[in-house]
């Protein structure tokens, strides 16, 4: 277990300086290396799994020359759990698609913006999130999660902006900002912890007394909120569209804002007994944020900008379902954490999908697409997928999640207003993405769908994103079930 | 291997079929054939499983497929005598279509046959399981699931504006549908104790809550109420219907339109009779059930007089069959408390009703898809004299819309007749009942009236079609044989009716909340020669023997040949009558209210609109079924300003930032003597603040 979890860690950034180094062959290299991350963390999740509920851990490090308890606070390790096993196997497997899916994409070719061949800096901060990631999910405490928690902040920075244009810059710049904002308040509760309840461990939250347990709660989910783009920290996330395709899949669907609302479910794993205040504020925030995201569906033209929403949006799921969690319904929060998971790899399909029109019609422009269905059959058949998914429509993938989450809105006081109001959004989002897929899969072919064919790279991460929508709750739901209090 | 274990193989068979059908699907000649056989192989598995199942009227189930424990949910296949009943439907119609389909979808050279039979047969599929499910949870797996499949199935020519926006609506609608019984279904399975999606866990929770929380329980039924009567098609509620369903092609249209609406009064029968018990429930939802049903048999009949597209017109005529059969169920179910035998009656006539409609809308829908493979045209005003054409399903269209106006001894009579017979006299303390049924026998003319344009607008007067394209005759066997054993269908249930009635007997007892279902013999007779219809139990209270009446029919005419005979009268030789008038020396098809003045076709169409008897109703029920333009989103912007935090937030914040910052700056004025008065500023400071904490 050990030197596999070990391997895990270590391959991608090695991965990552060798991508630097190479400058024609970046590309094979670092889908191989996406290729051994996947093998290793499937391995890691299958040596782990007779373990569970409990899962493996190890720690090491110490500051034994701190002062008192400070000692022998366990600073590094891994743990494999339920939760992280999910997040792993997300992770990894959507990076693998995503960098399959940038050899075809990030080429000469690409009609949206010709991408220079033998770009390594791509890769090299493509594998270093990659790692970050891994690195979060395996965190066995908060104080390694910060870390790589920031980590994955600056490569977020670097590949939004990879393009190198005003726009990109400038987005990527809010995004950095924005993010690492939030990630001051989980500095500042990393140090309330360490003074007052001298642990980083994730229950050190309830270890410490009635106010500095709120400050320190609000200042993690400030950060989480950050992470995940909830409202009023949104803003960044539909600017962050500017990135190249692949990376909107993966950090700003599937992997990074992710890791927000992964903090959040920690937290609530750990220290069960949580006074009801916070869930109300999370609720609060995910309905507030639901709420915002749906209505800016109807104003968007650009498809990334819609998924972003659309991202956000179910990102505020993920944080109802917690939010149950905290008022003690055990389902709702099993459905959130698995709506992470669902929801991860559908929506890395659809944006997939977007960045194959893109590099056939050379626009994102909803308006302008038409037609396509007949160009691109596939990427039809993916959308068509992707949004079914996406949107719950059984037996895909979130249609699970949501049915744990709807589930366990019941278990709560007035749940059935809460259950009512996340049908309504889900029949909305359903019915705006049907429309949008229409009015681009559909009708006579317009002039943008004279269409450059598809590298067989991004035609296979298609498939392969169609299939994890089939399979992400055949994994997914055995694990949540899992993760016990 | 038992009756549910052989559907499941008969499930399993359309799922490969849909994979074998994908993989060959470049083979226009080759996945059609092969699609069909699949299908029929499944038919051959299905249709003796369920008869099987009617027959030692004993439900089979297979064990639990796969468990889902967190949700306390399992599929298990489960064939009872109602889901029989609805498998065998299902067997049969499935090869029927499929077969029709094959020289059909030839006729879509642009459109890859992918999206078509893999589809088709999945959507079969979905139909069984949705039959077959003993959960709600799968239950509305397999019904989503299949709705997903009939719209891509709606959506097929995918350049067609007209057909995507049906699609849309139709998609919307019904998934909007599914999402309220999705919350019934979940309200339901916290309410059961312990929790469980099943039916019988369902049954005890809602016989449970029937006596302890009324409210809820009526919450429960009105979001199953909507949700399967917008598949149904129910007014108002089917707005998408008559859209969708011409949309599709004509195999998949047949399809929808006589069986998939079907399946939303398979999920009523399965809420309202399976799961409520007999109370004070069933009379509040019978008189919802049975009011829905018939202004959904009014305004949807009505609606169909005024349409000129042959396939709009059996959609709207789908719509309103439906109301006859919720009419009589919903009667049925308000006399559960008072009457059981009565109630099993008018139940038995709706479903007997509904038995009959697959038979001949299903039949109508291939006559009218017939129409457009030949002519290239559905609309009734440009069709005109397809009966010397095509012969074959001519006939089958005129057998199917007598059938379906209730014209004796066809099939729809019979089962109209039972229902005016459960309604009009079954109900005597309940006036309503006696409005609704008379209602639905005056709409029976309309129906007919409708069905008169129909087949005098298609096949009636000269033909309209070029030499060339006439002599092509009649469509291929392949299509002519499904409307041929339809037709046969809809005699023999109309000659006999007790074929269908002994099965719809045991599928109808199986589910009624009564203690004891009242035998077959004491509602209808026991004779295989008609009807004998008892509401009261004991002295029969009607009667209906089409043999004998046909017999005497006959012997009645061979009297007045005789008496023509006899009297040796001259013989006047007349044109004969074209469903149309001379007007103006010209020979019009009715009296023409609108001409239109286009040229090329103008003068032809002006002779032959098909609608002109029926103007007045066009004019009248134009705005029955408005076409609902999607809601364009606008919001007040200052609304939209709350949300866009970067605005009044994050934007502010920053210039406010980059002002101090610049104010800052400035006591960088590179003077040296500056710095050193910010020095000695710097250190008073800090000797005051050291002073203050001493203190």
């Amino acid at each position: 277990m050990d030197p596999v979890v070990m391997t895990l860690l270590v391959v991608p950034f090695a991965g990552a300086l060798l991508c630097g180094v190479l400058s024609r062959g970046a590309k094979a290299a670092a889908a191989l290396v996406a290729l051994v991350v996947m093998a290793l963390a499937i391995i890691t999740v299958w040596q782990a799994w007779p373990l569970f509920p409990d899962g493996w851990n190890t720690t090491f490090g110490q500051l034994s020359w701190m002062p008192g308890g400070l000692g022998s606070i366990q600073l590094f390790g891994a743990l494999v759990d339920p939760l992280s096993s999910l997040m792993l196997l997300l992770v990894t497997v959507v990076g693998f698609v995503v960098v399959l899916y940038s050899t075809g994409y990030l080429t000469s070719r690409n009609v949206e913006h010709a991408y220079r061949e033998g770009d390594n800096r791509y890769y090299f901060w493509l594998l270093f999130f990659l790692g970050s990631m891994v690195g979060v999910a395996v965190s066995p405490n908060l104080l390694q999660m910060f870390l790589f928690w920031e980590m994955t902040t600056i490569c977020s920075w670097a590949l939004i902006s990879h393009t190198h244009t005003g726009v990109a810059q400038r987005a990527g710049f809010k995004a950095l900002v924005i993010t690492h904002i939030g990630g001051l308040g989980f500095l500042v509760a990393l140090a309330f912890l360490l003074v007052f309840a001298q642990s980083f461990e994730f229950t050190a939250l309830g270890k410490l007394g009635g106010g500095m347990k709120t400050a320190a709660f609000l200042l993690l989910l400030a950060a989480a909120w950050a992470k995940s783009a909830q409202v009023p920290f949104h803003t960044w996330l539909p600017d962050a569209m500017e990135a190249p395709t692949p990376i909107s899949a993966y950090l700003h669907a599937a992997a990074m804002v992710k890791a927000g609302v992964f903090l959040v479910a920690r937290l609530i794993q750990a220290s069960w007994e949580m006074p009801s205040l916070f869930g109300a504020v999370l609720l609060a925030g995910a309905l507030v944020t639901i709420l915002m995201a749906v209505i800016n569906y109807f104003r968007q033209d650009d498809l990334k900008r819609l998924l972003a929403y659309s991202t956000i949006a179910h990102l505020g799921y993920v944080m109802v379902g917690c939010a149950l969690g905290v008022y003690g319904s055990w389902m709702g929060f099993q459905g959130g954490v698995l709506h992470i998971l669902c929801h991860g790899v559908a929506k890395g399909t659809l944006f997939l999908c977007a960045g194959a029109l893109a590099y056939g019609a050379g626009t994102r422009s909803i308006s302008k697409l038409q037609g396509m269905g007949r160009r691109m059959p596939l990427v039809g058949a993916a959308f068509m997928v992707g949004a079914l998914a996406v949107t719950g429509i059984p037996p895909l993938a979130t249609f699970w999640s949501k049915l744990y989450i709807f589930a366990g809105a019941l278990d709560v006081r007035a749940g059935g207003v809460l259950l009512a109001v996340l049908a309504v959004e889900s029949v909305v989002a359903f019915s705006w993405f049907i429309y949008v897929g229409h009015r681009i899969f559909l009708g006579e072919p317009s002039e943008e769908a004279e269409t450059t064919p598809l590298p067989a790279a991004m035609s296979v991460s298609l498939v392969i994103g169609m299939l994890l929508c089939v399979l992400a709750p055949v994994v997914g739901v055995p694990l949540v079930r899992m993760i016990l209090p | 291997m038992n009756a549910a274990q052989l559907v499941l193989a008969g499930w399993g068979l359309l799922i490969c079929g849909a994979a074998a059908c994908a993989v060959v699907s470049a083979r226009r000649n080759l996945v059609g054939p092969l699609a069909f056989l699949f299908v029929v192989g499944s038919s051959v598995l299905v249709l003796p499983a369920a008869l099987s199942v009617l027959v030692q009227n004993r439900a089979a189930e297979t064990g639990a497929l796969l468990a889902l424990p967190g949700v306390q949910a399992s599929l298990a296949f489960r064939v009872d005598q109602l889901s029989a009943l609805f498998l065998l439907i299902t067997a049969v119609i499935a090869p029927l279509a499929t077969l029709y389909s094959i020289p059909y979808m030839l006729k879509y050279r642009n459109q890859g046959l992918l999206r078509y039979y893999p589809l088709f047969l999945l959507f079969f599929a979905g139909l069984i399981g949705v039959v077959c499910a003993a959960d709600w949870l799968f239950f509305l797996v397999f019904w989503e699931f299949m709705t997903v499949c009939s719209y891509f199935l709606v959506i097929f020519t995918k350049e067609d504006r007209t057909a995507a926006r049906a699609g849309l609506k139709y998609i919307v609608m019904t998934h909007g549908a599914t999402a309220l019984m999705l919350i019934a279904a979940i309200v339901t399975w916290k309410t059961a104790q312990p929790h469980s999606f099943s039916f019988e866990a369902a049954k005890a929770t809602m016989a449970q809550l029937a006596a302890t929380r009324p409210v809820l329980l009526h919450v429960l039924l009105a979001l199953w109420f909507v949700g399967f009567a917008t598949k149904a098609g129910v007014l108002p509620l089917g707005d998408w219907l008559p859209d969708a369903y011409p949309a599709a092609p004509s195999g998949a249209a047949a399809v929808f339109g006589g069986m998939m609406s079907k399946f939303g009064i398979y999920g009523l029968l399965r809420v309202f009779l399976d799961m409520v018990p007999a109370c004070e429930f069933s009379t509040v939802w019978g008189i919802v059930i049975a009011v829905a049903g018939a202004s959904s048999i009014f305004l949807g009949t009505l609606s169909a007089l005024a349409q000129d597209d042959s396939k709009r017109l059996m959609s709207f005529h789908v719509i309103g069959q439906i109301g006859y059969m919720l009419l009589a169920i919903g009667a049925g179910i308000y006399l559960l408390p008072v009457n059981g035998a009565l109630a099993a009656l008018a139940i038995m006539a709706g479903v007997f009703h509904l038995v009959n409609n697959v038979c001949y809308k299903t039949l109508l829908f291939f006559t009218a898809g017939s129409l457009s493979f030949r002519a290239g045209e559905t609309n009734l005003n440009r069709l005109s004299g397809m009966w010397t054409v095509m012969p074959v399903t001519g006939v089958a269209a005129l057998i199917g819309s007598l059938s379906i106006a209730g014209v004796p001894p066809f099939n729809g009579f019979a089962s109209k007749w039972m229902i005016y017979h459960a309604t009009i006299l079954g109900v005597p303390g309940m006036p309503l009942f006696l409005l609704l049924g008379i209602l639905a026998l005056f709409v029976s003319l309309v129906t007919l009236a409708s069905f008169l344009k129909f087949l005098g607008g298609a096949f009636m007067g000269p033909t309209a079609l070029r030499e060339e394209e006439a002599e092509k005759g009649d469509v291929p066997f392949a299509m002519q044989f499904p409307q041929m054993f339809l037709a046969a269908l809809c005699i023999a249930f109309g000659l006999v009716p007790m074929l269908a009635l002994a099965g719809i007997h045991r599928a109808v007892g199986a589910v009624l909340p009564v203690q004891s279902v009242p035998s077959l013999s004491s509602l209808v007779g026991n004779s295989w020669a008609g009807l004998q219809l008892s509401a009261f139990g004991g002295e029969a209270t009607g009667v209906w023997y089409p043999v004998v009446v046909l017999g005497a029919l006959a012997v009645g005419m061979a009297f007045a040949y005789w008496v023509f005979r006899l009297g040796a009268a001259p013989r006047r030789a007349v044109d004969m009558w074209q469903c149309g008038a001379l007007v103006d020396g010209a020979l019009a098809r009715y009296l023409v209210v609108e001409p239109k003045h286009e040229p090329a076709t103008a003068q032809f169409e002006a002779r032959f609109q098909a609608h002109g008897l029926y103007s007045c109703f066009k004019v009248a029920f134009r705005s029955v079924y408005p076409s609902v333009p999607l809601p364009h989103a606008g919001y007040p912007t200052r609304f939209m300003k709350i949300f866009d935090v970067d605005a009044w937030l994050f934007g502010p914040l920053v210039r406010l930032g980059n002002r101090l910052t610049g104010a800052l700056s400035r006591t960088h004025s590179g003077v040296p003597q500056m710095y050193l008065i910010w020095q000695l500023v710097g250190l008073v400071a800090v000797v005051v603040l050291l002073a203050v904490w001493a203190n």
